[in-house]
C-alpha cells in the first residue's frame, strides 16, 4: 500500500510537471549527477566495482573481457557517442539495483538534447545454444572484426544452456542502441547466447534506437520488462531464442516504431534448430495508434523465418497495420503442427488498425525484381480465422488500461472493472513463472514500473 | 569508398588513381630502349652466353662450312668474323645461356696473361679504309643495316672486356680497331638499332680478324650475338627472344600485339596475355588469381591500389598508346618485390622516339546498352566535372564544423538549423541521354643528339569522356522450412555513370655519355566519375517494397615522379648499376554521397512510398584518401664470367591518410508528411524540428596507415654445362604495416594494430636446352602477400546495389606462399612458341572474401589456414603457314590454364561457420582460356583480328551458416578489331562482347546478381604527323 502510494504521488507529480526535465522534478528516480565522475575508455579484464556516487562516462566500446563488472545502485553510467558496455562471453555484469536506487544507463548529452541512439547499449554475450551452423556467430552491431573473440557469441559445438551472463536488476537503458547498417543494429539491451541463469529483472529501456530488447538465441529469461517508445520493435529475438518472458510492456513510438514483438528463426535457414520460440506469459503490447500505411508498418507481433512464440494472457491495442502477422510459410507451419510452437491463447485484441471486429489479415506476397507481386499470399495462412479460432480464448475486448498511450507518464494497469483483471480471461502460469499471474497483460493490481521507471523525451 | 564492385565496370579512364609505390629492384629498364648499350634484363646479356672460341690460329680458315645458315629468323644478321668465330654460328639458340655448342665459351674473356696496358680510353677514329694493311693486328669489319644491308654511319664499335677501346665507323660502314692478341668481347651499338655484343672474338699477331655485323630492330634469333641493348620489347619477336633467354617463367605482350586488337587501356591489352583475366574490365588476376596475388610494377614501380575496395591497380589509366609491353612473370626471381604469387605483371611504358613524333588521335565508341539511351544523371556538377574537376558545391560545406561533430559541441537551435541548410538539397536522380564515348589523345617526341650525348622526351596527354548505363538485378537467398534455397528480396536497379579523366605523362631521358644515362618519368592523372544508381525492390522479412537512390561523385588523382639512372662502371668485368628514386601522391576524393530510401507495406502497399526514418536512407557520406610513397632502390649487376651477380636493395614507404564524415536525416519532433520525395521533404523550410541531421560519423571513420618495406637481395646465374643455367637467390625483406584510427574529428590516434615481419624469400630456376629450341625451366621460390590497407581498415561502406556493408579486418595476417613451377618450352620459329607448364602453390594464410553475416550479406576479409593450388597451363602461338603457305597471313594464339584449387580452413571448430570446407580458394577459377586469331595483309595495312576470353566460375564470396558460396559464372567475351592504314592515318574499328555475355553472380542455383555491360563499338582515327 506504501508503495502504490508512492507511485501515485510519483505520477502525479509528473502529471503536474510535464514540461520538467526529470532531473529537476522531486520524485526523480534518478539520482541526481554526482560530483565525482570518471571515464571509462579501457577494456576491462578483471573484476571491476562502478560505485555509486560516481558518474562512469564509457568513451568508446568498453568490453568487459573478463571478470565480473558489479555495479552498485544508484551508480549512473553515460554513453558518449560510439560507445557501448559490452559483457563478453568470459565475464559476468552484477548490476543490482533498487527500486529507490535504479542503475541508469544514459546518453552522456545533457537533459533536453538526448535522442535514440546517442550511444550503443548495454550488451550480454554468452556461451549458450544458438542455430546458427557452428553454434558461434558475431554479435550484430559489430563488424566484420574477424574472428575477435569479443564480439562473438555462442558456445560453439559445446553450448551451456545454462550459462550465467549475470544480473541485471532494477536497471533502465535510456537513449541507446545504434543502427550500424540495416538489419545490423545495436539495441538498448542485447542479450545473445545468455543461458538460463542469467537474472534479468526489472528493467526499462526506454528511447532506444534499434530494438528495445533483442535476444539472440540462447535461453536467458526476462521478468518484469518495459521497452518504451523504441525505434524499431520493441521485443525482437531471433537464431534460436527460447527462454521465459513474463510481464513485459511494449508502447510503441508512434514515428518510427516497428513491431511489439519481431521474432525470427534463422533468416538463411528457416529449418534451424532449436526453434524461436520462448514461452511468454502476462505481456502488454501498445501501438502508438498512428495512422496506417506509413512505412515503417506498425504492428503487434510478427512470425516470420521460421520462428515461434508460445504467447498467453497478452495484449494487443493500439497498433496501425497489423495485430498479428504470421509471415512466411516456414512460422505458419509452427502454428499448424500437432505441439504448435507458435499460438498466442487468452489474448486481447483492441483498436488494432481502427478494426475491433476483427484483427486483420496479413498476406505474405512475392514479387519478382520488377517489382510484381507473383504470388499474393505465399504462406495461405489467414491470421483472422487462425488467432481468432475459440479454442484459444483469444478476443477482441478492451482491456481498460488506465493510460496506457501516455508517453510521459504511461500506466499499463487496467482499470477496476477490466476484463483483464477477470480470471476466466486468463489461465494461470505454470511452474518456473510467477503463478499467481492470473490476469492479461503484464500489469494486475500492482504496478510493478511504480519508483524505478522514467520517461524522459530527450 | 568505390563504386559498388558490381558495377564498377571500367570507366576505361585514367581516373582512378593508384598510389604508386615504387618497387625499383624489379626496374631492368633503363629508359632509352634502342640504341644505347644499356643495362641489360636479367638475362639478357650474359657475357658468357656467347662465345667466340678463340681457338683457330687462323681465323679465316675456319670460316667456311662452319659458316651456318644463319637461319630464315635472322637474315644476315651477323657476317661471322671471319677469323675468330667458327663453328658458333650454326646454333641458333645462341643466346639462350647453355646452348653453346663450344666448350670454351666459359672460358673467361680476357685471359689474364694478355696484356692490356696502353690502350688509352677513349681512342675513337674513324677507319680510313675497308681493309686493314697488312700486318694490322686487331678486328675490323662493317657494320650493316640489318634490312638493307647499308653500311651505317658513326656507329660505335667498342671493346668492352679485354681492352678500353672504341672506335666510330666511317662513311660506308666499315671500322678498324687495333687490339693487341688475346680474346675480346665486344659490343656495337648505333642509335634506333638494336646493339649486340660479340664476345670472344680472337686477335691473332699480324692477322686482322674480320667481324662484320648487322645491326636492326628485331634481333631475332641471333647466333652469335647477345642482345646488349635491351631487346625492343614493342616487338613482339623481341619479347619472343627475350622469354626465351628469361631466367624466369615469363609471358608477354608486345605493343604491336596490342595495337593489332582493340584494346584502349591495359586492363584489355592484359587479357592477350597467357592466363591473364581482367575482372571488372580494370583489374587483373594472373592465373587466376586475384588482386593481391598480381602484383603491377610500373617500369619496375610497385603500384598499389587506390582503389580502398579493391586490392590491385586499377589498369585501364594506362591508355595502350602509352605500353612499350606488357609482361606478365610467372615464377619469381629475388630482385622483383616479395608479394608475389599468381605473377608480376610488368608494364613498360614508351620512352623516347628515335625521331621527331607527332600523333594525334580521336575515338568514338558507343554500346548497345548505353548510347543515346536514357540514364541517370545528377543535377549538380558543371562543366569542369567534363574535364575531371570536382565541382566546389560537392564539398563538405564550410558551415559544417571540423573539429567536432556536427551538433555536438551544444550549438544553438538557429545554427544548427544553418548548417543543416548549408548542404545542397539535391536527393533525387534526373535522366539525360547518354552520348557516345569520345577520346582525344597526342603524343609528342624526339630525340636530339649533341655530341655523345643525347636528350629525348615523350610527352602524351588523353582525354576521355564515357557515358554509361548499366542494368542489373539484385536478390538475396534463404534456405525455407523444407531446407530449399530461395530467393528473396528481388530488386533491380539502374547505374548511369559519365567519366572524364585527363591524364598526362612525360619521360625525358638524358644520355651523358654511352655508359651513363638519367631519367625521368612523371605521370599524372586525374578524373571524374559520377554515378547514380536508382533501385526498386522489396525486403521480405520487412514486408517492406521500397525505391533507393544513390547519388555519388569520386575524383581521383595520382602524380608520380621517378628519377632513374643506369651507370655502366666499366669496373669488376663491366658492372652495371642502376637505380631509382620516386615519389608518388594519391588522392581519391568522394564527396557527397548522398542514399535515400523510401519505402511502401509489401502486403497493402498505400502506393505511395514513405521515408521510413532508417539507416542508409537520407544518409550523407563524405570521404578522403590520400597517400604519400617513396622510396629508391639501387641494384648492381656483375657480370663475371663464371658467374652473373645481381645484388640490390630497395626502401619503399607509404602513408596513408583516410577520413570519413557521415550524416543522417531524421525525423523530428514537429509532424512532416513523409511521402514527399526527398528534395521536398529536406527542404530548408523542414529543416529544424520537422527533420534533423545527425552527425553519424563512426569511431572507425578514421584511419591512418603506413607501410614500410625494407628488402635487400643477392642472385647469381651461373651455367655449370652448356646447356644449363642456374639462377637463385635470396631476398630479405621486412615490412612493417600499422593502420591506426583516430578521432575523425580530433585526429587524437586510437586503436593501433601493428605488424612487423622479417621474411626471407628465396628462389632458384633451372633452365636446361633440352635442344637449341627447346627449353626445361624449373623454379622454387618462397613468396608473400600481404593485406591492402583497405582490408584491414575496418571502415565500413555501404554496398548500394546489393544493401550490404563491405569493411576490413585489422587482424589479418600475410600469407606466405611456396611455388614450385615446371616448363617445358619450344620455339618453333620467330613468332612460335609451344609451352607447357605445370605449377603448384601452396598458400599459407590466404586472405578471402567471406560473408559475415548472411542475413545482410555484409562482406569482410578472413584469413583461411591454407590452400592448395595445382596448374597446368599450355600455349601455343603460331603462323598457320605451318599448315599451307595460303593461310601464312593468319596468326593463332591459344592459352590454357587448368587450376586445381583447395583450401584448407584448419580447425574444424574454427569461428565463421563456413558452409563448405571443401572448396577452391576465393577467387581461383578453374580454368582460364584465351583464344587470338589475326588475319594481316601488310600490303593494304590490314589487320583483323578476333579474340575470345574465358574463366571458369570462381567463388566470389564465401557463404557461411548453411548458404551456398556466390560464384561469379564464366563471362565469355568475344571481340574483334580491325586496323585500316590510310596513308600516314591510322583507322581502327573495333566491337567488344559480341556475344553480350552478361555478368553473373550465382548462389547454387539463385542469380544473386546480374547485369550485362553490352556490346562496345569504338571508331578511332589516329595520325602519326
Amino acid at each position: 500500500m506504501k508503495r502504490l502510494f508512492a507511485s501515485l504521488l510519483t505520477l502525479s507529480a509528473l502529471s503536474l510537471t510535464p514540461a520538467c526535465g526529470d532531473d529537476n522534478t522531486p520524485n526523480n528516480p534518478n539520482p541526481p549527477p554526482t560530483d565525482t565522475t570518471e571515464n571509462v575508455s579501457a577494456n576491462i579484464t578483471q573484476d571491476t566495482t562502478w560505485k555509486a556516487g560516481v558518474t562512469y562516462t564509457l568513451k568508446n566500446y568498453i568490453f568487459v573481457e573478463s571478470g565480473t563488472l558489479t555495479i552498485e545502485p544508484g551508480t549512473r553510467i553515460l554513453g558518449d557517442q560510439g560507445s557501448a558496455l559490452i559483457i563478453t562471453r568470459n565475464a559476468k555484469i552484477h548490476a543490482v539495483g533498487t527500486a529507490q536506487a535504479p542503475i541508469v544507463f544514459t546518453s552522456s548529452r545533457p537533459a533536453g538534447s538526448r535522442e535514440p541512439g546517442n550511444w550503443g547499449g548495454v550488451v550480454l554475450l554468452g556461451k549458450g545454444r544458438i542455430n546458427v551452423a557452428g553454434g558461434e556467430n558475431t554479435v550484430e552491431g559489430f563488424f566484420a572484426s574477424g574472428n575477435n573473440p569479443l564480439t562473438q557469441y555462442g558456445g560453439g559445438a559445446n553450448p551451456n544452456d545454462a550459462h550465467d551472463c549475470g544480473k541485471l536488476n532494477y536497471a533502465r537503458i535510456e537513449f541507446a542502441g545504434f543502427e550500424l547498417s540495416e538489419d545490423n543494429e545495436l539495441n538498448g539491451l542485447t542479450v545473445a547466447g545468455c543461458g538460463s541463469d542469467t537474472d534479468l529483472d526489472y528493467i526499462q529501456v526506454h528511447m532506444g534506437a534499434d530494438d528495445g530488447v533483442e535476444f539472440f538465441g540462447g535461453s536467458a529469461n526476462l521478468k518484469h520488462a518495459v521497452v518504451t517508445q523504441a525505434d524499431d520493435d520493441s521485443l525482437d529475438y531471433d537464431l534460436g531464442y527460447n527462454g521465459k518472458i513474463q510481464f513485459f510492456i511494449a508502447q510503441q513510438n508512434a514515428v518510427v516504431g516497428n513491431f511489439g514483438i519481431e521474432a525470427s528463426g534463422n533468416k538463411n535457414d528457416n529449418a534451424a534448430t532449436p526453434r524461436s520460440a520462448p514461452e511468454i506469459w502476462n505481456a502488454t503490447f501498445i501501438g502508438s495508434g498512428r495512422l496506417a500505411g506509413t512505412s515503417p508498418a506498425q504492428s503487434g507481433m510478427v512470425f516470420n523465418t521460421g520462428a515461434g512464440g508460445k504467447l498467453n494472457n497478452v495484449i494487443v491495442a493500439h497498433f496501425a497495420d497489423l495485430a498479428v502477422d504470421v509471415s512466411g510459410t516456414a512460422s505458419a507451419a509452427l502454428w499448424n503442427a500437432a505441439t504448435p510452437e507458435l499460438y498466442l491463447r487468452n489474448t486481447f485484441f483492441w483498436n488494432n488498425r481502427g478494426d475491433n471486429v476483427s484483427i486483420p489479415a496479413a498476406p505474405n506476397p512475392t514479387v519478382d525484381a520488377g517489382g510484381n507481386i507473383t504470388n499474393p499470399d505465399v504462406s495461405n495462412f489467414n491470421e483472422p480465422e487462425r488467432v481468432l479460432a475459440s479454442a484459444l480464448n483469444n478476443r477482441l475486448v478492451d482491456p481498460q488500461l488506465t493510460d496506457a498511450t501516455n508517453l510521459t507518464a504511461p500506466n499499463f494497469m487496467p482499470v477496476a472493472g477490466s476484463p483483464a483483471l477477470n480470471p476466466d480471461s486468463a489461465a494461470t502460469p505454470p511452474a518456473g513463472f510467477d503463478t499467481s499471474a492470473r490476469f492479461v497483460g503484464a500489469v494486475g493490481t500492482t504496478n510493478w514500473l511504480a519508483g524505478w521507471t522514467a520517461f524522459p523525451q530527450d | 569508398m568505390t563504386a559498388t564492385p558490381v558495377f564498377a565496370q571500367a570507366p576505361g579512364v585514367p581516373g582512378s588513381a593508384p598510389a604508386p609505390s615504387v618497387d625499383p629492384v624489379t626496374q631492368p629498364l633503363p629508359p632509352s630502349e634502342e640504341t644505347q648499350p644499356s643495362q641489360p634484363t636479367d638475362t639478357a646479356t650474359q657475357p658468357s652466353e656467347i662465345a667466340a672460341p678463340p681457338t683457330a690460329d687462323d681465323p679465316s680458315t675456319q670460316q667456311p662450312g662452319t659458316e651456318p645458315a644463319p637461319t630464315a629468323q635472322q637474315p644476315g644478321t651477323v657476317t661471322p668474323p671471319t677469323a675468330a668465330q667458327p663453328g658458333t654460328e650454326a646454333d641458333p639458340t645462341a643466346q639462350q645461356p647453355g646452348t653453346e655448342a663450344d666448350p670454351t665459351a666459359q672460358q673467361p674473356a680476357a685471359p689474364a696473361d694478355e696484356p692490356m696496358e696502353g690502350m688509352s680510353d677513349d681512342e675513337a677514329m674513324l677507319a680510313e679504309s675497308a681493309v686493314p694493311p697488312p700486318g694490322f693486328t686487331g678486328i675490323y669489319g662493317r657494320v650493316t643495316d640489318e634490312a638493307n644491308g647499308e653500311g651505317l654511319i658513326e656507329a660505335t664499335v667498342k671493346v668492352v672486356t679485354g681492352a678500353q677501346k672504341q672506335v666510330l665507323t666511317d662513311l660506308d660502314g666499315f671500322y678498324r680497331v687495333a687490339l693487341p692478341p688475346g680474346k675480346y668481347d665486344l659490343r656495337v651499338f648505333y642509335d634506333v638499332y638494336q646493339g649486340r655484343r660479340i664476345t670472344g672474338v680472337v686477335v691473332t699477331k699480324g692477322k686482322a680478324t674480320k667481324l662484320d655485323v648487322a645491326l636492326g630492330a628485331d634481333e631475332g634469333a641471333v647466333q652469335e650475338v647477345v642482345v646488349e641493348a635491351r631487346a625492343d620489347r614493342r616487338a613482339e619477336g623481341a619479347l619472343l627472344q627475350e622469354r626465351k633467354k628469361a631466367a624466369a617463367v615469363s609471358d608477354a605482350i608486345s605493343a604491336q600485339e596490342i595495337a593489332r586488337t582493340p584494346d584502349s587501356s591495359a586492363s584489355d591489352a592484359v587479357k592477350r596475355v597467357v592466363s591473364a583475366t581482367v575482372v571488372d574490365g580494370r583489374y587483373v588476376l594472373l592465373r587466376g588469381l586475384g588482386g593481391r596475388y598480381s602484383t603491377t610494377l610500373l617500369n619496375g614501380a610497385l603500384l598499389p591500389s587506390t582503389e580502398p575496395d579493391e586490392p590491385s591497380v586499377p589498369l585501364d589509366i594506362f591508355p595502350t598508346s602509352l605500353l612499350a609491353n606488357l609482361n606478365v612473370v610467372k615464377s619469381y626471381t629475388p630482385d622483383l618485390p616479395g608479394t608475389f604469387a599468381g605473377g608480376t605483371l610488368l608494364i613498360e611504358t614508351n620512352s623516347y622516339p628515335s625521331e621527331f613524333e607527332l600523333k594525334p588521335r580521336i575515338s568514338l565508341a558507343g554500346d548497345s546498352e548505353t548510347t543515346f539511351r536514357e540514364r541517370n544523371s545528377q543535377a549538380q556538377g558543371g562543366f569542369g566535372e567534363n574535364l575531371g574537376f570536382p565541382s566546389g558545391s560537392r564539398q563538405l560545406p564550410n558551415a559544417i564544423p571540423r573539429d567536432s561533430g556536427l551538433g555536438m559541441s551544444g550549438e544553438s537551435s538557429d545554427v544548427l538549423e544553418q548548417q543543416y541548410r548549408s548542404f545542397p538539397n539535391i536527393w533525387q536522380a534526373r535522366r539525360t541521354t547518354a552520348l557516345p564515348n569520345m577520346g582525344l589523345g597526342v603524343s609528342m617526341g624526339d630525340t636530339l643528339r649533341f655530341g655523345n650525348s643525347r636528350l629525348g622526351y615523350l610527352a602524351s596527354a588523353n582525354y576521355g569522356h564515357r557515358d554509361g548505363v548499366q542494368e542489373g538485378t539484385f536478390a538475396r537467398t534463404d534456405r525455407d522450412e523444407t531446407g530449399a534455397l530461395n530467393a528473396r528480396d528481388a530488386a533491380r536497379s539502374t547505374q548511369g555513370f559519365e567519366t572524364a579523366s585527363l591524364s598526362g605523362l612525360g619521360s625525358v631521358g638524358f644520355q651523358l655519355d654511352r655508359d651513363n644515362e638519367l631519367t625521368w618519368f612523371g605521370l599524372y592523372t586525374r578524373g571524374t566519375d559520377t554515378r547514380t544508381f536508382t533501385a526498386r525492390g522489396s525486403n521480405i522479412v520487412r514486408g517492406e517494397s521500397y525505391e533507393s537512390t544513390r547519388l555519388q561523385f569520386v575524383s581521383r588523382q595520382l602524380f608520380f615522379n621517378q628519377l632513374r639512372g643506369f651507370h655502366r662502371l666499366g669496373l669488376l668485368g663491366d658492372a652495371e648499376l642502376d637505380w631509382q628514386a620516386n615519389l608518388s601522391r594519391v588522392d581519391r576524393d568522394e564527396p557527397d554521397t548522398r542514399d535515400t530510401l523510401y519505402s511502401d507495406n509489401l502486403s497493402a502497399p498505400s502506393g505511395t512510398p514513405t521515408f521510413p526514418n532508417q539507416p542508409n536512407s537520407g544518409e550523407r557520406f563524405f570521404a578522403e584518401l590520400g597517400e604519400t610513397s617513396t622510396g629508391g632502390s639501387v641494384n648492381v649487376t656483375v657480370p663475371l664470367s663464371a658467374v652473373r651477380l645481381k645484388v640490390g636493395g630497395l626502401t619503399q614507404v607509404s602513408f596513408r591518410d583516410f577520413g570519413a564524415r557521415r550524416f543522417r536525416y531524421l525525423l523530428g519532433t514537429t509532424p512532416v508528411d513523409r511521402t514527399l520525395p526527398p528534395e521536398q521533404l529536406f527542404a530548408p523550410e523542414n529543416l529544424g524540428t520537422g527533420i534533423r541531421v545527425r552527425e553519424n560519423t563512426r569511431p572507425d571513420d578514421a584511419y591512418d596507415a603506413y607501410l614500410g618495406i625494407f628488402a635487400g637481395y643477392a642472385s647469381a646465374d651461373v651455367q655449370p654445362t652448356d646447356a644449363l643455367r642456374l639462377v637463385g637467390g635470396l631476398r630479405v625483406e621486412s615490412s612493417t604495416q600499422q593502420l591506426t584510427l583516430k578521432d575523425p574529428f580530433t585526429g587524437a590516434s586510437g586503436t593501433e594494430n601493428r605488424s612487423e615481419y622479417m621474411n626471407l624469400l628465396p628462389a632458384f630456376n633451372a633452365i636446361y636446352a633440352l635442344t637449341p629450341t627447346v627449353n626445361v625451366r624449373a623454379g622454387y621460390s618462397y613468396t608473400l602477400a600481404r593485406p591492402t590497407f583497405r582490408e584491414l581498415a575496418p571502415f565500413i561502406y555501404f554496398d548500394f546495389v546489393r544493401r550490404r556493408n563491405v569493411s576490413g579486418n585489422p587482424d589479418l595476417l600475410q600469407t606466405r606462399i611456396h611455388n614450385i613451377d615446371a616448363r617445358v618450352e619450344w620455339f618453333a620459329g620467330e613468332n612460335e612458341v609451344l609451352a607447357a607448364s605445370a605449377f603448384y602453390k601452396r598458400f599459407q594464410d590466404p586472405i578471402e572474401r567471406v560473408i559475415r553475416n548472411p542475413e545482410s550479406g555484409d562482406l569482410s576479409f578472413e584469413n583461411a589456414a591454407g590452400a592448395n593450388t595445382y596448374g597446368l597451363e599450355l600455349e601455343a602461338r603460331a603462323s598457320l603457314a605451318r599448315l599451307t603457305e595460303t593461310l601464312k597471313a593468319v596468326r593463332v594464339g591459344a592459352n590454357l590454364t587448368l587450376i586445381q584449387s583447395d583450401v584448407d580452413l584448419g580447425d574444424p571448430n574454427v569461428v565463421g561457420a563456413q558452409t563448405n570446407r571443401n572448396r577452391p580458394l576465393q577467387g581461383q577459377s578453374p580454368y582460364v582460356i584465351n583464344l587470338n586469331v589475326g588475319y594481316s595483309r601488310p600490303e593494304s595495312g590490314t589487320e583483323l583480328t578476333v579474340l575470345y576470353n574465358v574463366y571458369g566460375r570462381r567463388i566470389s564470396e564465401v557463404g557461411v551458416q548453411g548458404l551456398p558460396d556466390i560464384y561469379e559464372v564464366p563471362f565469355h567475351r568475344v571481340d574483334i578489331s580491325l586496323t585500316q592504314q590510310l596513308g600516314s592515318a591510322q583507322l581502327k574499328l573495333t566491337a567488344a562482347n559480341l556475344l553480350n555475355s552478361s555478368v553473373t553472380l550465382r548462389q547454387e542455383s539463385v542469380d544473386v546478381q546480374t547485369y550485362k555491360p553490352g556490346v562496345a563499338f569504338s571508331a578511332s582515327l589516329g595520325w602519326s604527323l
